[in-house]
């Protein structure tokens, strides 16, 4: 559907801010590049300290509690969200029998695929919310909306969500998402390094260089934090983004390894990834691509394929990448 | 959601003409992008005022409650001048961008 010219307009004005903002930061770092590792250190992200100042409120004991209420299961037991240690020792027991009714193989470690997340699932309270946030899919949710799934996110799994970030917005926070080809971390590297994937060599690696290139010049120089990254890492359509046209190498940059939520609405399973390729194409109908481990953690390893919501996470969040278990 | 330099940084013109121009949750969007600016245009000013032996304190001391007054104090004692290089420096960036969104 072509622009209007009052979104003209406005995409015209932001690119100028974020052209100015991005100036600032610059100047920023090159003059005081020691001074970043020291917001790093006391946990401020400069830009964003307005929102520090609110996080500090918070903890100070403001909570939201919009999911106050124990849990209601709409089939099996009832389960309130007890210690840490019933949640996981009950949940592995279902997510063994889950798997045994679906046939699907049996996957390696206990937390890696999220049995919290399942065991939430199963209680019906988060896919409840959700419904009740967003009854229809829809290619967008409003901004209010938005919000809500924030509030019940961070609730839940204590990850900070936000459907704009920068001044960018996804083309969509809605869709399908399928299973990836994993990406080669280094030139030359062999698929049976990617021992994380007990089904990697069924997923195959893709044949040629991912978008954001080699995570890596070499073995030798692969760090842990760029096997997370391809571990858990999703494929989004940068190239539809708003704005992409006009501010392609600012934006280009901007979403390499950019962290991402991804939430099942069917299920609550979630995970928090990057941003590895650029992707799916348009031809195959599909909005998202996962990594094999994004698609198992999403609970979508039988069908490897269904609908999810995406988020930017908040850059100030440390949860590791992977599947996301609950509070 | 206060920081100690509030009053010294003004978007008032901006959000003006912005206004006339924008829906309000637009004006909302293009505000919050020029404030997370103006954080890094003033700790530029302020951590060139300051010795650098002085930064990890200040930063920490700044972490721990950004509106304190007391900021803006330790920062006087290096750089008298302080609340009006803030002053300047933000009317300038924000005249920029005025003038960017009018070329």
């Amino acid at each position: 559907m072509a622009k209007t010219l009052a979104e003209l307009h406005f995409e015209k004005i932001r690119g100028h801010a974020l052209r100015h903002k991005k100036r600032a930061e610059k100047a920023f770092n090159e003059t005081h590049r020691h001074a970043n590792a020291l917001f790093r250190k006391h946990k401020v992200v400069l830009g964003k300290i307005r929102h520090h100042t609110i996080r500090s409120a918070a903890l100070a004991g403001v909570s939201v509690g919009i999911l106050a209420a124990p849990a209601i299961a709409t089939s099996g037991p009832q389960i309130a969200f007890a210690s840490p240690l019933n949640h996981i020792s009950l949940a592995r027991l279902v997510v063994q029998d889950r798997q045994d009714q679906l046939g699907i193989q049996k996957i390696p470690s206990t937390d890696q695929y999220g049995p919290s997340a399942k065991l939430a699932s199963l209680a019906g309270l988060v896919p409840a919310k959700i419904k009740e946030i967003a009854p229809e899919y829809q290619d967008n949710l409003t901004d209010a909306q938005a919000a809500q799934f924030s509030q019940v996110i961070q609730e839940v799994y204590n990850v900070k969500v936000t459907n704009q970030l920068d001044g960018v917005r996804l083309y969509r926070n809605q869709g399908i998402i399928a299973g990836e080809q994993h990406l080669p971390l280094y030139p030359g590297q062999p698929l049976s390094e990617h021992v994380s994937d007990p089904t990697r060599n069924l997923t195959g690696m893709v044949p040629g260089l991912p978008a954001y290139g080699y995570f890596a010049n070499n073995r030798q120089s692969v760090t842990q934090l760029d096997i997370s990254r391809e571990e858990y890492y999703m494929a989004l359509q940068t190239f539809l983004t708003p704005g992409w046209s006009q501010d392609y190498e600012h934006l280009y940059s901007w979403f390499k390894y950019r962290e991402m939520f991804i939430i099942n609405p069917e299920t609550g399973d979630a995970v928090k990834v990057d941003i590895g390729d650029s992707g799916p194409g348009l031809s195959t109908h599909r909005q998202f691509g996962g990594s094999n481990e994004v698609i198992m953690g999403l609970g979508l390893g039988a069908v490897r394929t269904g609908h999810v919501y995406v988020f930017f996470v908040d850059p100030s969040d440390k949860t590791p990448l992977g599947p996301l278990g609950q509070r | 959601m206060h920081v100690f330099y509030d009053h010294l940084t003004d978007l008032n013109e901006v959000q003006t003409i912005l206004s006339s121009q924008l829906q309000p949750e637009q004006v909302d969007e293009i505000l919050a992008l020029l404030d997370e600016a103006l954080h890094h245009h003033v700790f530029q000013v302020v951590l060139d005022a300051i010795p650098l032996q002085t930064h990890d304190q200040f930063i920490k001391q700044f972490a721990a409650d950004p509106s304190s007054v007391d900021h803006l104090t330790f920062i006087r004692q290096y750089a008298p001048d302080i609340e009006d290089q803030i002053r300047i420096v933000s009317q300038r960036e924000n005249q920029r961008f005025i003038d960017a969104i009018h070329a």
